[in-house]
């Protein structure tokens, strides 16, 4: 078999492959091995001795703390081991007194109106550069994965309509955004057009999409000074395997069978947070409150080059879940630290960073007094930046508190993946650089029908989109990841042009503005500018589909189930009714043309869910009338006379 | 070789021992992302459990390979990706009745073949004829039923039969 030609061709095919130098260098810190090869190292030895004496040296003069002490354990959390109602996770017993170092009333003490005002936040510094290098592009706020979704397919239960988000899932793809000229500002949008069939209606759709382009070189992007404070959900619901429900169907407490079932949310929350304290800059601070039943301080706020790092991973790891879902308790102690901070107005920028499965069921936990608390802090300046556990995540709830200025959100699904992922997004993921965008189309011929891959489609009306932040994102090959809105038209009369008039905001909060023109005229039905638009498109309605899916089931099974009184998930197993059995066959098809069209190996993992859910099979529909048949294939029964 | 020396080794040889592997595992997984989990996965692994690589038996790339491919397999069964057993029928067409051009350079067509495959697909040539699971495995690996597969190969031999009639071994392997 050595002779066989595909040896020749698959050596060809490996030899094509591009090496990953960063992970190859990021791999080799984390097993604490040197690149070099040590035989050619030898001669060298004595200047690197000599050469590593002299930056100790200027190390010790810049930072004459950094050897002579390791940094501080301030951890103030007492975990006993042996306590049962810490180790008592399965049920999650409710135990108000659990927290020792601080009074219940301090944790409620500051009354929202009591807030002060945060002011000063510094920006990131991107500063042009006639260096080569990638330029960044943008995404917009919201969800950045719609990993929830996926995770609730892979395990059989049924998704909420919510985890499936358009910028989610634009997120997880990379677009061609069209980007024709080199780009001056801090923001340039570029423009593509399209007139396309939908595959299900037969109707002929037009699109435009706005490509979110950016003057940011890669090489220049610095995130600002920032004061963190990770707020931890140590809650009952988090002592649930990462892949069950906490509340099965009928909202009874799904018993887990504890370490010997799979990882527990709780240990994924400690191990993320834990590569979560790895991104973070001695000159950053950092600060960590747990809730439960309440919140508490486990590390006060302080400098990271001040902290004993070491000390404070083994703290983290050596959590455990207890008691209800105060978030509400969680969110005022996290501002009340950032309020408080030494410091003051020094220019840090400030973010709370949540970690939790989202199921408050104690404290304020309605959605409109949670979405004011966070849109209190966005306006005193503090980001939010949610981090979803578990299958039962509740992205409904989430989502409506990350539809504030500066916020976002992603689902964590496995530890060594979720440190990748910070790995290579962490500094974009928390830095915003672009506030309140808004396009305003100018035309007599078409109006907004709708707005994919940006969470504030509902601020969009008329003749305006709005998304209220970009976060800078990454350009690789021409393609920036997530960086594309997609706006549907309405055409209203028989008139090509428009006029795209686009304001926005910057993080220092100088105003911007600029303008251009686009034309329908000589457009013809399936032609497309560029393949992002295509690509866009393709996932727009894809996720539209989805998401019909999904509220149809739903409102199907709310007929019958009444749904628990707060924000608690209980698990549905997965289910497709008719005719969404036979819409999926036929979007099917149409997503695997455009794969074949657009080449991006990727979207195979669409083309897998739609497989799945084929494959199911099909339920009644409601009032349990007959399962409709498709339509038999016509018969060509000519016969020449 | 105690502990400490196979560590030296694996440092003097872990960027090519990277560059090697990140390829392997590329090509056989089809998937960028999951085989940059995987390359990873496999270092971390290989390298806490050093102890138990024996000099004797083959050199560390060899070790590191069969630990791969290990990972490999449980891979696939774990996630099965979804693999097209397709083969466009414009490619298969130009195969059974091939242009004189073509014919006058059969490699091309050979690659075109190939090339036409998506990745999922390359990497199960790569596992079936270069590692030489047999269709039983393959099977268990994708899902895919044996006689879809044993189908699937059949017609890239007969597409391939042109460029490699003299040294192919078809009728034997199928």
């Amino acid at each position: 078999m050595n002779n066989n030609p595909f040896h020749h061709l698959i050596e060809r095919e490996e030899s094509h492959v591009q090496v990953d130098q960063q992970l190859k260098s990021r791999l080799a810190r984390k097993l604490k091995i040197s690149q070099q090869k040590t035989w050619s190292m030898k001669p060298f030895l004595g200047f690197a001795f000599a050469g590593a004496l002299v930056l100790i040296i200027a190390f010790s003069i810049k930072n004459p703390h950094s050897l002579i002490h390791e940094g501080t354990d301030d951890w103030q959390y007492q975990t006993d081991k042996n306590d049962e109602r810490v180790m008592n996770k399965v049920q999650g017993v409710s135990s108000p007194q659990l927290y020792n170092p601080l009074s219940r009333s301090n944790f409620f003490g500051a009354a929202q109106d009591s807030l002060g005002k945060i002011s000063g936040k510094s920006s990131p510094v991107p500063v042009p550069s006639s260096v080569q290098s990638a330029e960044l592009g943008f995404s917009t706020g919201g969800a950045k994965d719609i990993g929830n979704f996926r995770e609730n397919i892979n395990n059989g239960y049924l998704p909420l309509p919510t985890d499936v988000t358009y910028e989610g899932l634009f997120y997880d793809y990379s677009f061609d955004t069209g980007k024709a000229e080199a780009c001056n500002e801090l923001f340039c949008p570029s423009y593509a057009r399209a007139i396309a069939r939908d595959p299900l209606s037969g109707s002929d759709e037009y699109y435009l999409s706005v490509g979110l382009n950016s003057n940011i070189k890669e090489s220049d992007f610095q995130r600002p000074k920032t004061n963190f404070v990770v707020v931890l959900d140590i809650s009952g619901s988090m002592s649930s395997s990462f892949d069950q429900y906490y509340y099965d169907q009928f909202g009874g407490r799904v018993e887990v069978s504890g370490r010997e079932a799979n990882k527990s949310k709780m240990q994924l929350a400690t191990e993320s947070l834990q590569a979560l304290v790895d991104h973070v800059r001695p000159d950053d601070r950092l600060g960590i409150v747990l809730f439960s039943d309440s919140a508490t301080v486990a590390k006060p706020l302080r400098l990271v080059r001040d902290t004993n790092l070491i000390k404070l991973k083994q703290h983290i790891g050596e959590l455990g879940p207890t008691g209800g879902t105060n978030m509400s308790a969680g969110i005022e102690e996290g501002t009340k630290m950032l309020q408080n901070r030494e410091g003051g107005n020094d220019g840090y920028a400030n973010r709370l960073i949540f970690i939790t499965d989202a199921m408050p069921n104690q404290g304020e936990f309605g959605a409109q007094g949670l979405h004011g608390l966070a849109q209190k802090n966005a306006e005193q300046g503090i980001d939010m930046s949610f981090m979803g556990i578990g299958v039962d995540f509740q992205s409904e709830l989430v989502e409506a508190l990350t539809k504030v200025r500066g916020a976002n959100y992603l689902s964590i699904h496995s530890a060594p993946e979720f440190k990748k992922r910070l790995g290579e997004e962490f500094d974009f993921l928390v830095t915003p650089m672009v506030y309140d965008l808004k396009l305003n189309l100018e035309s007599s011929g078409f109006a907004i029908d709708k707005i994919y891959g940006s969470p504030d489609a509902d601020l969009s009306s008329g003749n305006i989109m709005h998304v209220r932040t970009l976060f800078p994102s990454k350009t690789e090959n021409g393609e920036t990841k997530g960086g594309l809105v997609l706006i549907k038209l309405r055409k209203t009369a028989e008139q090509p042009n428009a006029t795209l008039k686009v304001s926005y905001e910057d993080t220092k909060g100088g105003q911007h503005a600029n303008t251009a023109s686009v034309s329908f005229e000589k457009i013809m039905v399936g032609s497309y500018d560029n393949l992002g638009i295509r690509k866009g498109i393709v996932l727009s309605r894809y996720a539209e589909l989805l998401k019909q899916w999904l509220s149809g089931e739903r409102g199907v099974l709310y007929d019958d189930m009444k749904p628990m009184d707060n924000w608690e998930r209980t698990s549905t197993p997965l289910r497709v009714s008719n005719p969404y059995q036979s819409r999926f066959q036929m979007f099917r098809e149409y997503l695997r043309n455009e794969i074949n069209a657009i080449h991006d190996s990727k979207m195979d993992q669409e083309m897998k869910i739609l497989d799945k859910l084929v494959s199911l099979a099909p339920v009644l529909p409601p009032g349990g009338g007959p399962i409709p048949v498709p339509m038999p294939v016509p018969i060509d029964d000519w016969k020449n006379p | 070789m105690d502990l400490d020396q196979k560590r030296e080794k694996f440092t003097q040889e872990y960027s090519d021992l990277f560059e090697y592997l990140y390829r392997y595992v590329s090509v056989r997984l089809g998937h960028r992302h999951d085989a940059e989990d995987l390359v990873s996965d496999i270092f971390i692994k290989s390298y806490t459990r050093l102890a138990d690589y024996e000099p004797d038996k083959g050199s560390l790339r060899q070790w590191l390979t069969g630990i791969a491919k290990n990972e490999i397999l449980m891979h696939w069964r774990r996630k099965r990706p979804l693999v097209s057993l397709e083969i466009t029928d414009d490619v298969m067409g130009s195969a059974h009745d091939p242009h004189p051009s073509q014919l006058v350079d059969n490699q091309m067509l050979a690659e075109k073949i190939f090339s036409s495959l998506p990745p999922a697909t390359k990497a199960l040539v790569a596992l079936r004829y270069v590692e030489d699971l047999s269709y039983e495995e393959l099977s268990d690996m994708t899902g895919k039923q044996v006689p879809a597969l044993r189908q699937f190969f059949s017609r890239l031999h007969r597409a391939l039969r042109l460029e490699f009639s003299e040294m192919y071994d078809e009728p034997t392997t199928l």
